[in-house]
């Protein structure tokens, strides 16, 4: 049984994954929100004790906030107005192809990565909205049923693909956080995907789980791969210079990323699977901007 | 450079390549991984695909060096040798010469070539040696061309019976020392290793045989009749044809049917007339000596006897029994003259003769004594305990005399041997009142005696024998006497003692000067040789090799040095093998 359809663990799971997200939160503080009354500033005005502008009274306006002193000294009804405090948006993605679970030190950083972003965005207060997306399809899981561990049937119902999740099909909300937790290995440009992540005012997020494995993978000989996604073998002969053009293949892979995100204001921060998991957050997450501490 | 190897076993070490390649295989097969960035590796896919195994094994450098130890393993255990400088082969080729070889030429030839085909090339020098395993025969070829001696096989004909092959091995061994080979080639597996280190090639192979296995001839009232045992040595029921040739007259063939070995008895008339002449003939089989039977109608000398006796005929009577003997009455015609001894008669010193005394007085008494016989051809094996003398005068002993018989101090039969070439039996005791005449013993001397004398007469007879049977012709031996004549080939009278039949069944004579001695066959019935079905195939050619390569070659002056290769081959390959490995655990690191 993988981590994924073992629902014990994957409670347990959050229950780290609070722990963390005390330290290390998502980056709400760098952005404006829109949204329902919360705790974070939002971008229009609100209730909050932050004195934001004056303007005149327009019809409609709540009363309670006209500056009667104001209007002692000039006669003219002129309104006070306050920064809004809101709870912000966050649109989770979890891309849940074959690749994702490929290796169990990888599967558990995808989980993990998956169960800090939840728990962080439910610590501030935030608008949850989680999909787990395989190629064109995708499937909305609700908060209460990730915490209950219990949505691998949901995603199993998805079929597996090759194909790369095709993000614009989402529901993704305006002016919501959008974290999106996949290994970035598909073969197509990430412009086109990225972009899905910051329009209409979207924060974009990407953490990338990485294995050893696929990162320096040691191989020498003769090699059956096996597609997670499909099953199928690929026979290939690995000698030293083909491996060496591999990693160097792989870094200029996630170097086009890295590049395509930072032009999109995207943070990007890659995980690695094999060190401790506040460790691995806090080296690229802080200094990407995908992860703040607390 | 002449190369050999000594040890061809150890080339099933090159097994130890395919065994390294599968090794190298079985590390290198495919490992199954999952791998999520396929799609960079087939963005390099021309520079992975997927070559052929053996280029996939280039680059590997404990397999190459594995495989250097594979080869250095297989040069140090075929042990190779190189020819010396100044190698003599020293062969000798013993050949058997036993009749039943006749049925094997064919491969024994062959077989020779296989010998001679392990002579090494034109660094070495050859002698060359071909003997018969007849040691009284010379040499069939000395000198040192393979091509040479294969001619010279031609002369090799295996007509002797069953024989001793070590006197015609120690001749071998002699000539080519200890350093050289000798081989005998036979038909048969010898039940014990041959003496003098010979090797043994055997290219006998159990073979079916029928044919004639002696033959006797009788006269039966006055019609000679030939009586031939034919023979099946075949562990199988055999069907042959025989006929009878007589001169220019052959008799149909006629089917004979033996069970595995069972022996007929064939007969049949001399022809009558004057053909003296015949041959049997079975239909051919692998054996072709056994298959004829050549026979002559028998003409036994026939010895005159003029008996000179008082007035009762007993010594007509006496040697009257016995066969080819003519009576007649003058002593100068005689061969023989049978009389009893009176003090007045002298015979001829160069006549035969056999004397009896006069009639002894009946009352005087018998000898006493024991009867003791002395060693001679005429007595041997005969029991005189039974003869009864009476005490009679006894006739002074000659110096030339040779008593046969005695009893007590007493001689009994004496034998006196003439200057002259007389032969005279004396018989110290009469015929009328001794019981010599009822004595088996006396007749047997007396037969013995006969044939003695029959077999020196000057006369012509015809007679059969065996093939290579020792032949006794009486001739003249006096200074004017010419050689004697068997066929064409002349033979010496001081050879002619050692005088035998042909080798080969067939008719032949036996002529001094004109005159004709002999008129005889010999036929082939060796029922040993004949019998084929031991003869088995056997090779020791592997030894020859091995021992040739022993004493012609020379080691590998360099095999410590392979040695000492092969072991630091060993440990580079441990070396990278391991070093490779933590390299790996490093990188990981």
């Amino acid at each position: 049984m993988t981590l994924l359809e073992d629902a014990g663990a994957l409670r347990t799971l959050h229950v780290r994954a609070r722990g963390w997200a005390r330290v290390l939160k998502l980056p709400f503080r760098q952005q404006r929100w829109r949204g329902h009354a919360g705790e974070f500033l939002g971008s229009g005005t609100g209730s909050s004790l932050d004195f934001q502008d004056h303007r005149l009274y327009l019809p409609g306006d709540d009363p309670r906030q006209i500056n009667w002193q104001a209007y002692a000294r000039t006669g003219t009804y002129s309104m006070k107005l306050y920064r809004e405090e809101v709870r912000p948006l966050v649109d989770v993605i979890l891309d849940v192809s074959a690749s994702m679970f490929a290796f169990a030190a990888k599967e558990q950083r995808a989980l993990e990565l998956f169960a800090y972003t939840i728990e962080s965005a439910l610590q501030s207060g935030a608008t949850l909205r989680c999909y787990a997306i395989a190629g064109a399809q995708h499937q909305l899981l609700e908060p209460e049923v990730i915490l209950s561990g219990q949505w691998h049937s949901r995603v199993s119902a998805l079929i597996p693909t090759q194909e790369t999740p095709v993000l614009n099909r989402l529901p993704l909300r305006a002016g919501a956080m959008r974290v999106f937790i996949s290994d970035l290995l598909f073969a197509t440009e990430p412009e086109s995907m990225l972009a899905c992540l910051s329009t209409r005012s979207g924060r974009g997020i990407v953490f990338a789980p990485q294995a050893q494995e696929e990162a320096d993978p040691g191989w020498d000989g003769n090699y059956e791969f096996i597609d997670p996604e499909t099953g199928l073998p690929h026979e290939h002969r690995v000698e030293a210079a083909l491996l060496q053009s591999y990693e160097s293949a792989y870094r200029r892979h996630f170097e086009l990323w890295k590049a395509a995100a930072q032009k999109h204001g995207i943070a990007l921060a890659r995980v690695s699977a094999e060190a401790d998991f506040q460790k691995a957050l806090q080296l690229e997450g802080l200094s990407s901007g995908a992860v703040e501490t607390a | 450079m002449n190369l050999t190897l000594a040890n061809t076993w150890g080339l099933w070490a090159l097994l130890g390549i395919p065994a390294v390649i599968a090794i190298h295989f079985l590390q290198r097969r495919n490992r199954r991984v999952p791998a999520t960035t396929l799609f960079l590796l087939q963005q390099m896919k021309r520079e992975s695909r997927t070559g052929s195994r053996f280029e996939r094994l280039r680059t590997s450098i404990p397999f190459w060096l594995q495989l250097l130890m594979v080869l250095l393993l297989t040069w140090l255990l075929v042990q190779p040798r190189w020819l010396k400088h100044d190698a003599v082969q020293r062969i000798v080729i013993v050949m058997d010469t036993s009749a039943s070889m006749q049925a094997f030429r064919a491969p024994a030839l062959k077989a020779v070539d296989d010998v001679l085909g392990l002579l090494e090339g034109p660094l070495a020098r050859a002698e060359l040696t071909l003997l018969s395993s007849d040691a009284e025969a010379p040499s069939l070829y000395h000198g040192t061309l393979a091509g040479e001696l294969r001619q010279a096989l031609a002369q090799w004909e295996p007509l002797l019976g069953v024989h001793d092959f070590t006197p015609a091995l120690r001749v071998a061994r002699g000539l080519v020392g200890q350093q050289g080979v000798v081989v005998l080639i036979t038909d048969h597996p010898l039940p014990v290793p041959p003496l003098f280190g010979a090797q043994v090639v055997s290219v006998g192979q159990e073979t079916d045989n029928v044919g004639w296995a002696g033959v006797t001839v009788e006269e039966k009232d006055g019609q000679w009749v030939w009586h031939a045992l034919v023979k099946n040595y075949s562990l199988t029921a055999q069907g042959r044809q025989w006929r009878a040739q007589a001169g220019a007259a052959e008799s149909p063939w006629k089917p004979v049917k033996l069970g595995p070995g069972e022996t007929q008895t064939l007969s049949g008339p001399f022809p009558a007339g004057e053909i003296q002449q015949i041959a049997l003939q079975l239909s051919e089989d692998a054996l072709s000596l056994d298959n004829d039977l050549p026979l002559v109608r028998p003409q036994p000398k026939v010895l005159s006897l003029c008996a000179l006796e008082g007035k009762v005929p007993l010594l007509a009577e006496l040697f009257s029994r016995y066969a080819h003997l003519r009576m007649v009455a003058v002593p100068g015609e005689s061969d023989l003259v049978a009389a009893v001894m009176t003090p007045s008669f002298a015979l001829p010193e160069q006549r035969h003769g056999c004397f009896f005394q006069a009639p002894a007085d009946e009352t005087a008494p018998y000898l006493k004594g024991s009867i003791v016989a002395e060693p001679h051809a005429l007595v041997e094996g005969l029991n005189w305990q039974g003869l009864l003398v009476r005490e009679s005068k006894v006739m002074p002993r000659q110096s030339q005399d040779r008593v046969l018989l005695w009893q007590g101090e007493r001689p009994l039969i004496v034998l006196r041997m003439m200057p002259a070439g007389g032969r005279q039996l004396i018989c110290q005791f009469d015929l009328e009142t001794s019981n010599a005449r009822k004595l088996p013993a006396f007749a047997v001397l007396l037969h013995r005696f006969l044939e003695e004398l029959r077999t020196d007469k000057l006369a012509p007879e015809a007679a059969n024998f065996d093939v290579r049977q020792h032949l006794v012709v009486a001739h003249r031996q006096d200074a004017e006497a010419g050689p004697l004549k068997l066929g064409d080939q002349e033979i010496p009278l001081a050879q002619a003692r050692l005088l035998r039949a042909p080798a080969r069944p067939g008719h032949f004579t036996v002529r001094q000067g004109e005159t004709p001695l002999l008129t005889a066959a010999a036929h082939f019935a060796d029922t040993r040789e004949a019998d084929l079905t031991q003869a088995k195939p056997f090779n020791e050619l592997d030894k020859i090799k091995a021992v040739q390569i022993e004493t012609l070659h020379e080691t590998d002056p360099n095999w410590r040095l392979w040695l000492l290769i092969l072991l630091l081959l060993l440990l580079s390959s441990w070396w990278f093998t391991n070093s490779r490995r933590e390299m790996k655990e490093v990188s990981r690191a």
